[in-house]
């Protein structure tokens, strides 16, 4: 147990003892007083503060004490006894304290005696030490003295030889400028032994003035002692030398100057280098100010420390504004803040950074820049700030983009032209194919690279092509030929432009191809070129001119024909619509003017117009003229090709066919008006004649004898007969002249008419009809039903005796005409009567026979051709007659007059 | 007793005019047949004017008249009449050998009365004249001349 353990429980155990006693004893018996015991054991301790802690322990339980005590004496007392106790308690922990406090500066001077002891005998053996090692050190030094002495006989020798070799010329002068000393180098750097330059001056060799500066030098460094530097000018032989001079007061043992000493150093090839580096940083400086690169420059601190005219200029700001400023003073914070970042990027990392960025200009205008930082290093290789590259791309972007727009359009037209695209090579490998080719060749553009003309097609065809190429690259230039490739479906025909591409030295490097398929144009135009000669055939053989009229250039090409037709030489046409004119008959040329210009008027170019022209010779001739428009792509007439043809006999012919037709009609219509004429008259004495006739036989009736009776009877029959003929020539001849109606008429309604016409007499003949479908025709509905009541009327009279009519009536269209077909049973009539039958009074049979004047079918010969159509016999008809004729359906358009007026009756 | 009607029958050919006579004997012997041989001396007649001038004022029950006549035609001859107011309502028969459409129409228009095809054969003439008779004179009731 430690010592201060043990004086601490024997405390506590004396003061437990003390307290019992002081509760247990009445207040006012001095027990406190035995606390100053307790404090008296501290004196063992050695903490200074443990004495007026246990002090404080007691005046605790002393209080605790008087409070629990049992009261006693007077109060007074026991205050007192208390305080006494507590005075009593404290004064002997002061004295305690006071005690304790004097023993330890007693202790510390002990202490501090003790050290002071040991120190000194320590510093006496350091210097015993100290002692010996000087005594080291001067030996040592004696014995490097020595060597130094060696040394320095070694060095004087070897400094002399130095001096002497050395390359660079030394000299050295005592006080008054007389040489005392000149290396080899000097020597031959003047040109003189140094025999004769000892004890020489410079006034013995240089020029005056020369000498002069020379001594004054030598005379400044004598008098200041200060080094003397100086660039000389030396010219040897031509030769500008630049000669760097040191010179240095040389100075005798005792370090007084006594002369100069001069070393000369030739800085010819530093002066050019720094003259070239001069050189270098003015081209470096006209560079930065003049190339299209604005510059500028900062240092670590951001402060602009160069910026180059262009930058100013471009910026529109002065070079004195920034210098020494930051972003931060020229841009708002964020702007300027995002600067310096990126400068400190560029500086910490030492990268180059690079990036197009767009900036706005102070006037407005938005630009695209191309910035370039870049670390600025010292020589040393540290970075001492960042360099700023702007240069303007906008155009250059722009025309970028123009240039990606203008490959974009031509891989688009690539990819979507008709025609084959190809580029190979010089050796003739492909390079590249559009999708054309890829499409009709099988070949995709990744596997044909490479391959040439051999690996896609037979030998003959790639033959052939690359005899094309080779021209292509041995001519340098285009090359336009037709081409024949073989594809799935047979041989195509193209044309292929081929031509070369050149590099910038104008070397070829490739050749390029554009082929079109023109296989179908090819088999047009020799279907062209046959159709062309069968129309100049045809032209040739038919006499036609050709001509073509340009309708915007008002020009006209004619043929070899066309000269003929116009009686002109050929190839003598002037070509302008003033010489076509010119040609014309002097009355035709209004009309004819007017019919080109109001087809010209209308935009309907289809011309079609006779007229007369005149010969150089006077000669007339007719000509007929037609023209189609030829239109162009946008659908108006563009040209107009057209034919001529010389119809002057025809014209002539024409005339007279004409003048033929008006005789011939007038000749007709003389005949009808003489027929109708002598048929009336024909008929008053015929009527007498009856008349009387009749009237004899009547009045005479008995006093006749039988032959007279017979007579008369004749005569009266002829005058009948004569009567009939008269009517039935003036029916014909009403057939002929009466007008004509061209309705739409039903053939059914016709043949109704008819039917009733002749109802007698089928009642009389027991007769029986058989009607097919009839169609409708154009034409006068009286006249038809004659047709049909004179042929079924002889059908019913033309029958052997006891026999009963039977007709049929059947109807069929052919090439829009309708044929209808009258069959009976009756006699028939033969083969070679067929066509005679038709003519006016041509009767088959005896009148005895058969009844009639034979003009019935002349009328209806006569009817159906004023209707356009013809009658006949029909020789199929097995048994009987079969009479058909034909008619224009209503359809049709009614016939030509004319072709009926010039008929005979 | 009153006197027997009087038939004028206007006609240039003597065959006709016999044939007419003829044919009207046959028919009625009773009736009187006045023949003059043109248009002018049938407006004579018919006025009583020149040679005619003394006849009784009387004029004819009926006019017979060709239309092709000398001097004056047929169809003048009927303008003419139908131009007098007295002779309003004469009967005007033409008797033609014409089918023609235009004489058979004007002669109409111009006011005939009746027109009828000459009759080829003695009979028929005569049963013309019975029918024309029968009706005209026997038949149909007219305005009295004024």
């Amino acid at each position: 147990m430690a010592p201060r353990t043990r004086t601490w429980l024997a405390c506590i155990v004396f003061a437990a003892l003390i307290f019992s006693f002081d509760v247990n004893l009445p207040l006012g018996v001095a027990a406190g007083a035995f606390y100053v015991i307790i404090v008296l054991f501290t004196v063992r301790l050695t903490n200074r503060w443990d004495t007026p802690l246990v002090a404080g322990l007691c005046t605790l339980l002393m209080a605790i004490g008087a409070w629990f005590s049992p009261p006693g004496t007077a109060l007074m007392y026991a205050i007192v006894n208390r305080c006494v106790s507590l005075i009593a308690v404290w004064a002997t922990a002061y004295a305690i304290i006071r005690f304790r406090d004097s023993q330890a500066e007693l202790a510390a001077l002990n202490s501090e005696l003790e050290a002071r002891v040991e120190e000194r005998s320590a510093d006496a053996q350091q210097r015993a030490e100290t002692l010996s090692q000087v005594n080291a050190s001067l030996e040592r030094e004696v014995k490097q003295r020595e060597q130094a002495e060696i040394q320095a006989r070694d060095s004087q020798a070897v400094y002399a030889s130095l001096v002497e070799d050395l390359p660079i010329p030394i000299i050295r002068k005592d006080a008054e400028g007389r040489f005392l000393f000149a290396n080899q180098a000097f020597c031959s750097w003047v040109g003189h032994e140094l025999s004769e330059i000892s004890g020489k001056t410079d006034a013995d060799f240089a020029p005056p003035a020369l000498a002069e500066k020379y001594r004054q030098d030598d005379l400044s460094v004598i008098k200041t002692g200060e080094l003397f530097l100086d660039i000389e000018k030396n010219e040897h032989g031509g030769k500008v030398n630049w000669v760097h001079v040191i010179k240095t007061p040389a100075r005798d043992g005792d370090g007084k100057i006594n002369g100069t000493q001069a070393i000369f150093w030739d800085v010819t090839a530093k002066r050019i280098a720094e003259d070239r580096l001069r050189e270098s940083e003015d081209l470096y400086h006209s560079l930065v100010d003049t190339l299209p690169l604005c510059l500028l420059r900062k240092d670590v601190e951001g402060k602009y420390t160069f910026v180059n005219k262009r930058w100013c200029e471009y910026f529109n700001v002065q070079a004195e504004d920034l210098l020494g400023k930051t972003d931060f003073d020229l841009f708002p914070p964020e702007i300027a803040k995002v600067y310096r970042d990126g400068d400190a990027e560029v500086m910490n990392s030492g990268d180059v950074y690079e990036d197009v960025e767009l900036i706005t200009l102070p006037d407005g205008r938005e630009r695209s820049i191309d910035v370039v930082k870049a670390p600025v290093r010292d020589s040393e290789g540290a970075i001492t700030g960042v360099q700023i590259i702007l240069r303007d791309v906008t155009e250059e972007l722009e025309l970028e983009a123009q240039l990606k727009q203008s490959e974009q359009r031509l891989q688009a037209v690539l990819e979507n032209t008709s025609a084959v695209v190809y580029i190979k090579d010089a050796e003739g490998r492909y390079l590249l194919i559009n999708r054309e080719y890829e499409a009709l060749f099988g070949v995709d553009n990744e596997e044909v690279r490479g391959k040439t003309d051999y690996d896609l097609f037979p030998r003959e065809f790639a033959d052939a092509f690359r005899k094309v190429d080779q021209q292509v690259l041995q001519r340098g230039q285009t090359i336009e030929i037709e081409e024949v490739a073989p594809q799935p479906d047979g041989l195509h025909t193209y044309v292929s432009s081929k031509f070369p591409l050149k590099d910038e030295t104008g070397a070829v490097y490739a050749i390029a191809g554009i082929s079109t398929d023109i296989t179908a144009i090819k088999r047009t135009e020799s279907q062209l070129r046959e159709s062309q000669q069968r129309l100049n055939l045809a032209l040739t053989s038919a006499e036609i001119g050709a001509w073509s009229w340009d309708v915007y250039k008002g020009e006209a090409v004619w043929d070899d024909r066309m000269h003929d037709i116009f009686g002109m030489p050929r190839g003598s046409f002037a070509g302008t619509s003033e010489a076509f004119f010119d040609c014309l008959h002097p009355e035709d040329l209004e009309r004819v003017r007017q019919a080109v210009q109001s087809s010209i008027d209308q935009k309907e170019i289809d011309l079609d117009v006779d007229f007369r022209i005149v010969w150089p010779d006077g000669t007339v001739r007719h000509i007929t003229s037609r023209g189609a428009a030829v239109r162009g792509e946008d659908k108006r007439p563009a040209r107009v090709a057209g034919v001529c043809l010389d119809i002057t006999e025809r014209k002539h012919a024409e005339q007279q066919l004409k003048e033929y037709a008006s005789r011939l009609e007038a000749t007709n219509r003389e005949l009808e008006e003489f027929a109708y004429i002598i048929s009336h008259d024909l008929q008053e004495p015929l009527r007498t004649l009856q008349f009387f006739s009749d009237s004899l036989q009547v009045n005479l009736k008995d006093q006749l004898d039988e032959q007279s009776r017979a007579d008369l009877q004749f005569i009266t029959d002829a005058a009948q007969r004569m009567q009939q003929l008269v009517r039935d020539l003036l029916a014909l001849s009403r057939t002929g002249r009466a007008e004509m109606k061209k309705d739409r008429v039903p053939l059914q309604a016709c043949l109704d008419d008819a039917m009733s016409a002749l109802s007698n007499r089928v009642r009389e003949t027991g007769a029986t009809v058989d009607i097919g479908d009839l169609p409708e025709v154009r034409g006068d509905r009286v006249m038809l039903t004659q047709v049909f009541q004179n042929l079924i009327g002889n059908a019913f009279k033309f029958v052997p005796e006891s026999t009963s009519p039977h007709v049929s009536v059947t109807a069929h269209s052919r090439d829009g005409m309708c044929e209808v077909c009258v069959a009976d049973n009756g006699i028939g009539i033969k083969p070679e009567y067929a066509k005679k039958i038709f003519a006016p009074f041509q009767r088959l049979h005896a009148s005895a026979e058969y009844e009639g004047t034979g003009i019935g079918l002349a009328i209806c010969r006569k009817v159906v051709r004023r209707h356009g159509g013809r009658i006949w016999v029909d020789p199929s008809g097995e048994a009987g007659a079969k009479f058909c004729f034909a008619l224009p359906l209503a359809g049709k358009s009614a016939p030509p007059a004319s072709q009926l007026s010039t008929e005979s009756v | 007793m009153e006197s027997p009607p009087t038939i004028l029958l206007i006609e240039d050919n003597p065959a006709d005019q016999e044939m007419t006579r003829r044919a009207l004997k046959h028919a009625n012997s009773a009736i009187e047949l006045e023949i003059v041989d043109d248009g002018e001396q049938a407006i004579d007649y018919l006025l009583r004017r020149d040679v005619y001038a003394d006849l009784p004022v009387a004029s004819p029950s009926l006019v017979l008249l060709d239309l092709n006549l000398p001097k004056l035609s047929g169809k003048d001859v009927i303008r003419e009449v139908r131009k007098t107011g007295a002779l309003a309502h004469l009967p005007l028969i033409v008797m033609s050998t014409s089918h023609a459409e235009e004489d058979v129409l004007e002669s109409y228009q111009l006011g005939c009365n009746s027109y009828l095809i000459k009759p080829n054969r003695f009979d028929s003439f005569v049963a013309t004249m019975e029918l024309v008779i029968r009706y005209w004179l026997e038949g149909v009731c007219l305005p009295k001349p004024k």
